[in-house]
This record gives C-alpha cells, sequence and structure tokens, in this order.
C-alpha cells in the first residue's frame, strides 16, 4: 500500500508529467486561459487515462507479449486511445451534452495530448503491475488537473498585468510556466524523505 | 459554436464532409457507397500497416538483439576485466539463502538484476560483477559493479539513469567514481560526513548527495554480495 | 493562398513564417524535453521529419481511398506504422540516440505537426508537394529544436555537441547555468524563441507589404499606416492633414 501512495505523489508532485517531464503542453497552453474549461478538460483527461490504462495494460501483457509481437505497441496503443476518445464523446453527446458543448473541440484533441499516450507507455516502461499502473495513470491525471488549475490562477494575473509588447501573450504565459515550474522543484526529494 | 483553438485546424473531426460525386439514377451501386466500407478500407490500412511493420522487425530483431548482448558485455568489463563470464543463478541463491540475501540487499528500493564471475583465459576467477537496479533521485538507476578477487572495487559503471542534469547526472564522473575504484570493500562505504569507525568515507557530489548515497549504497550491496557467494563456498 | 508556389517556397516557408513549432505552436513537448542537448535536437527533428515526409507521402497517394468517415483513425495508423519503424530502426543501429529519446520516440506519434499536415495538406495535395510539405516543416522543426538546443546546451552545460566550451566550463570565466538544462529552462528560452520568431515574422510581412506599397508608388510615411495593407495608394498629401 506504502508503495501505491508514493507512486500516487510522484507523478502528482515530483514527476509532475507538464512542469517536469513536458508532456500535455498543448492543452496546458490551450485550456489555461479559463478555469471552467481547465476543470471539465482535466476531468476528461483523468477519466480518459483511467480507461486507457485499464485498456491497454492488460492489452501488452496478455496479448502482444504472448504473441511476441510487442513491437506494434504504439500503434495499438493510439488506436485504442483514439476509439475511446471517440467512444467517450459519443456518450458525452448524448447523457452531458452542456459539458459536451463546453469542452467543444478539446475533447477530440485529447487522442493527441501526449500525455495520455505518455502514461500508458510509461506504465509499460516501469514495468508496473495493473494496479500500479492505474495509481500512476491516476496520479498523473491529478498532476495535470493540479498544474492546469495552479497555471490558469497565474494566468489570469498575468493577463491583467502591462506586458511589454515582445512578450506579449504566449511569450509571456511560457515564462509564467517556467517560474511554476521551478516553484515545482521544491517537491525533489520528497518522497524519500517521506516514504525512506 | 466551440471556440476555434489553433489545433481546431488539424482536427477536423467538426469539420464538413465533402460530398461526394452523385450518382446517376440506375447505375450499379459502388462499393464506396457500402454502408460497411469506410470500415474494410481502415481494416486494409491497418492490414498492410502491420505486416509492413511484422517486416521490419524481422529485419531489425537480430540486430537489436545484438546491440542489447554487446552494450551488456560492454559493461560487464567496464566494471571487471575478464575473459569470459559465468552468469550466476540469483533465483536459487535467493530460495536457498532468503534471509541471507535479503540482508545483501539492504534496506531500501534495490535489486541485483544479473551476477557473474569473471574468469581469465586461464579459467581463475577474477572476481564478481553484479547489475544493481536501484533508485536515487529517480527510479531506473542501473549499475554495473565490479569486486576483483582481492576483495576490492574492480570497477563501476553507470549503465542507465533518470537523475537530475549537472547535479545527479555527475555520479557517472571519474571525478566522484574515484572515490571507490581499487578501494577494499571489507568494511563498507559511506558518504564522507556520515563515515564512522573502518567505514571508507567517499566524497559525494556538491549538492547530489541523495543520487551519491543510493550509488555508494548499490556498491555496499555487492560487497555484501559477494561475501554471501564466498560464505557459500561458491 | 490560392497562388501557385514555387517548390522552393514549399521548403522555405516552414523556417520562419510557417514554423511548426515557433509560429504554429505545434510539438511542443518534444521541443521543450529532448532540447537538452543540440546533438538529441539533431536526432529528434531527422526522426520526426522521416515519419512526416513517410506519412505525408503514404497519406497523399492514399488519400482518394481512405473513406472520409475514418480518416483520422486511418491517418493515425499509417504514422504510428512510420514511428514504429523509425523506432525499431533507432533500436537496431544507432542505440545511443534510441536511449537519449526515449519515450518522446513512440510519442512522435501523437506530435500534432504531422497529423496537422496529414489533415491540411496531405490529404488535399499531389504526392511530390506533400513530400516537400513534409520536408519543410520537419526542417523548420529540426531547425527549432537546433536553435532551442544551442542556447540551452551552451549556457546550461557549457557544452555543444559534447564538445567543452572553454570560456564556460567549471573554472572558465562564466559558469554553466544550470537551469536551462531544466524544465523552467526549457519554457523560458521557448517563451524568448516564440516572441523573436514572432517578432521575425512581422518584420517579414510589414518588408513585405512595404515592396507592395512601393510598387503601388506610396511613400514612406505609408510604412507605419496601419492602412497601408489594404490601400491602394494616396493622392498628393493634404497640407497639414494626415496621409
Amino acid at each position: 500500500m506504502k508503495a501505491l501512495i508514493a507512486i500516487l505523489f510522484t507523478s502528482i508532485l515530483v514527476d509532475n508529467f507538464v512542469l517536469s517531464k513536458f508532456l500535455g503542453i498543448c492543452p496546458f497552453l490551450g485550456v489555461s486561459k479559463n478555469l471552467n474549461t481547465a476543470m471539465g478538460m482535466s476531468v476528461a483527461v483523468i477519466f480518459v487515462m483511467l480507461l486507457s490504462t485499464a485498456i491497454t495494460w492488460p492489452l501488452y501483457m496478455l496479448v502482444l507479449v504472448p504473441l511476441h509481437v510487442t513491437f506494434l505497441y504504439t500503434l495499438v496503443f493510439i488506436l485504442s486511445i483514439a476509439a475511446l476518445v471517440q467512444f467517450v464523446e459519443t456518450i458525452m453527446k448524448k447523457s452531458m451534452p452542456p459539458l459536451y458543448k463546453a469542452l467543444g473541440i478539446y475533447l477530440p484533441l485529447i487522442t493527441t495530448n501526449c500525455a495520455v499516450l505518455g502514461v500508458t507507455v510509461l506504465n509499460i516502461d516501469k514495468q508496473y503491475d495493473f494496479l500500479q499502473s492505474m495509481f500512476n495513470s491516476l496520479g498523473v491525471g491529478v498532476g495535470f488537473m493540479l498544474a492546469l488549475f495552479l497555471f490558469a490562477g497565474v494566468r489570469s494575473r498575468v493577463d491583467k498585468a502591462d506586458v511589454p509588447k515582445f512578450l506579449k501573450g504566449l511569450p509571456i504565459t511560457l515564462i509564467a510556466a517556467s517560474l511554476v515550474s521551478l516553484s515545482f522543484f521544491g517537491f525533489k526529494g520528497m518522497i524519500e524523505k517521506l516514504f525512506g | 459554436m466551440p471556440e476555434m483553438h489553433d489545433h481546431a485546424h488539424m482536427h477536423g473531426s467538426s469539420a464538413p464532409t465533402p460530398p461526394e460525386a452523385p450518382r446517376e439514377p440506375g447505375a450499379r451501386p459502388r462499393l464506396k457507397d457500402h454502408l460497411v466500407w469506410p470500415a474494410i478500407a481502415l481494416f486494409i490500412i491497418c492490414a498492410i500497416t502491420t505486416a509492413a511493420l511484422g517486416a521490419t522487425n524481422a529485419l531489425t530483431a537480430d540486430p537489436i538483439a545484438k546491440q542489447l548482448a554487446l552494450a551488456k558485455n560492454e559493461a560487464r568489463q567496464a566494471a571487471l576485466q575478464a575473459a569470459s563470464f559465468e552468469p550466476i543463478d540469483l533465483a536459487a541463491l535467493q530460495a536457498a539463502d532468503p534471509n541471507g540475501y535479503a540482508a545483501a540487499l539492504g534496506t531500501g528500493k534495490r535489486a541485483f538484476s544479473e551476477a557473474s564471475y569473471g574468469n581469465d583465459a586461464s579459467g581463475a576467477t577474477t572476481g564478481l560483477v553484479v547489475l544493481v537496479d536501484t533508485r536515487g533521485y529517480a527510479d531506473g538507476l542501473q549499475i554495473m559493479i565490479g569486486i576483483a578477487a582481492d576483495g576490492t572495487v574492480s570497477g563501476i559503471r553507470v549503465l542507465a539513469d533518470s537523475e537530475t542534469p549537472g547535479l545527479g547526472k555527475k555520479i557517472r564522473d571519474d571525478a566522484f567514481l574515484k572515490g571507490l575504484l581499487g578501494k577494499p570493500t571489507a568494511n563498507g562505504f559511506a558518504v564522507a560526513k556520515l563515515a564512522t569507525g573502518d567505514v571508507v568515507p567517499v566524497d559525494a557530489v556538491t549538492g547530489a548527495t541523495i543520487s551519491s548515497k543510493a550509488l555508494i549504497d548499490a556498491v555496499n550491496a555487492v560487497a555484501r554480495l559477494n561475501a554471501l557467494l564466498q560464505k557459500g563456498g561458491a | 493562398m490560392a497562388e501557385k508556389k514555387s517548390w522552393i517556397s514549399e521548403i522555405t516557408k516552414g523556417f520562419v513564417k510557417e514554423n511548426p513549432v515557433l509560429r504554429l505552436i505545434l510539438g511542443t513537448c518534444p521541443t521543450l524535453a529532448v532540447t537538452t542537448s543540440v546533438e538529441n535536437g539533431i536526432g529528434m527533428g531527422i526522426a520526426a521529419t522521416f515519419v512526416l515526409i513517410g506519412s505525408n507521402v503514404a497519406i497523399s497517394a492514399l488519400r482518394k481511398f481512405i473513406p472520409d468517415k475514418v480518416r483520422i483513425p486511418a491517418y493515425i495508423t499509417i504514422i504510428a506504422g512510420f514511428v514504429t519503424i523509425v523506432q525499431l530502426l533507432l533500436k537496431a543501429f544507432v542505440p545511443a540516440l534510441d536511449k537519449a529519446l526515449g519515450i518522446f520516440i513512440p510519442l512522435i506519434v501523437v506530435n500534432c505537426i504531422i497529423l496537422a499536415r496529414a489533415e491540411m495538406f496531405a490529404n488535399k495535395n499531389p504526392v511530390g508537394a506533400s513530400a516537400l510539405d513534409g520536408l519543410g516543416m520537419g526542417l523548420g522543426f529540426t531547425t527549432a529544436l537546433i536553435v532551442m538546443g544551442t542556447i540551452r546546451e551552451v549556457l546550461g552545460n557549457g557544452t555543444l555537441l559534447g564538445h567543452p566550451i572553454p570560456v564556460l566550463q567549471n573554472g572558465g570565466m562564466i559558469e554553466p547555468i544550470l537551469i536551462f538544462v531544466l524544465a523552467p529552462g526549457g519554457f523560458f528560452v521557448f517563451g524568448l524563441l516564440v516572441a523573436t520568431a514572432q517578432r521575425l515574422s512581422d518584420g517579414i510581412d510589414r518588408r513585405a507589404v512595404a515592396k507592395g506599397l512601393k510598387k503601388a508608388g506610396a511613400r514612406p510615411e505609408c510604412e507605419n499606416c496601419a492602412a497601408a495593407p489594404g490601400c491602394a495608394g494616396c493622392g498628393p498629401l493634404p497640407t497639414g492633414g494626415e496621409g
């Protein structure tokens, strides 16, 4: 159990996908303008990550490995994710139309979110078992949400400030992101101290 | 109307379908108009892609295996001079003496991935070389450690790490490793400021105590494994 | 956009004006992650360009065959195929690069640049033009990687392509500034590069407008006039008024 909690904390704070590993930057920059969209997007991402892991991990371990075709994992994983997102989109359209409308174009874009494919590949790389993979994916998704939230707050302040013309728009946003990323450095070494 | 973002133009699943040329009435039904055609087309593309990948895999499987073996062997050689290597069955060792094995591993995240005896041309043992899988600041710290027959550290090679560039990554450098190379393993090693008694002090990398400690602890574990194997009269 | 583009302009558009990373803001993840050294940047650039050209050509060749309903999954399949080929080739023949780029090699499949070019260009244009477009975008991507990699490696590590630079080493005049090869430095350098690319691109635009205006018989004051792009030319300046 301790190991699972350690994995959770590591993926949320220490190895934060957005701020440390540079995964999921495109939606991070695009969606963090509006806090509500950020919330909806993060929840959708967490959901897709968990479902993707639940599908891809068994696919890899129980199908690709025994058949000695592990080299097909990139193809199989991304197609699974694409199918999953399509499925989620259809369900959302039918049963949660306002949320579907609010997310708009961002929902199909989850397919190309490198964080989603990234976490499924990472779980295999780190040789996690199924439960560890699920916890890792949960942590990654929550870390994504955390980064998005913090950044949306920073951005709303930055947008009100008087920015020099050279840096207006995306550049100052990225510089703000660098400072948020720097603040997360404070978490390094935390896992060893907390969990021995 | 969904807000068009920079990326909207790249994923036009909401873009209108370009209309196909209208058929003349009474013309034969085209395969393309069949309801199942999209699925069939997709399946064909998948099949061709998979076949192409299978072919590539067949072509590259051998070179890949060779590369892996080469890398491992080169790492073993760097840690211990030997003409040949004789693998040790760690699983059997652990089964025969679980307590001793666990004591050799010690506390913290660590595992022995593989171990071999090095033999020179005449068959005499030159020492022991072990691949340790452990964690410094990050997971995935793999170190090949060699102990010569006289009980000194014969070589250390960091095979893989995810440590911080400029800080933890410096444990790969000779400047740090020379504090361990050639030194006797009998009493163990420790970071200089924590060393007591007969333990050999080693200067850690400035600002990377955790990474340094992880490597030093790995060397200690291999030393304990060495002692365990010698006790067993292997 | 309707004018005929020479093949040179197909290739060069990817460098500044339509640089996929710095202007279109696509493919940011690998850019930030692999530019800790120029060597890794070049490796990633070449790998991505290979996939880009390959997928552009394949998709363009198949554009009449792929039904519209399943075009995105079809594109993804084809791109994933090329990415896997690159993965296997690297593992077999350049394992050092495979290790250095790590998880970002399979992630080429979700590099927005590749899917964007397939959707925007390859499915509407013949094979030759698509190949050139892939090459141009790939070169633009690689250029951005090299520029960013150079800044980060020189300032953050004191080396270039692995070779130490005397002035910037420990004991030299300036110590390397570690933060540049870490995550925050990546964001920071990227932000400055985006700002610079914007400036350069605006400069190119303004000069093109000025050139066009000169042809139409404009005056020097027109260069900074906001109405210039749509202006057909003015008559003589009224005394004491605006131009």
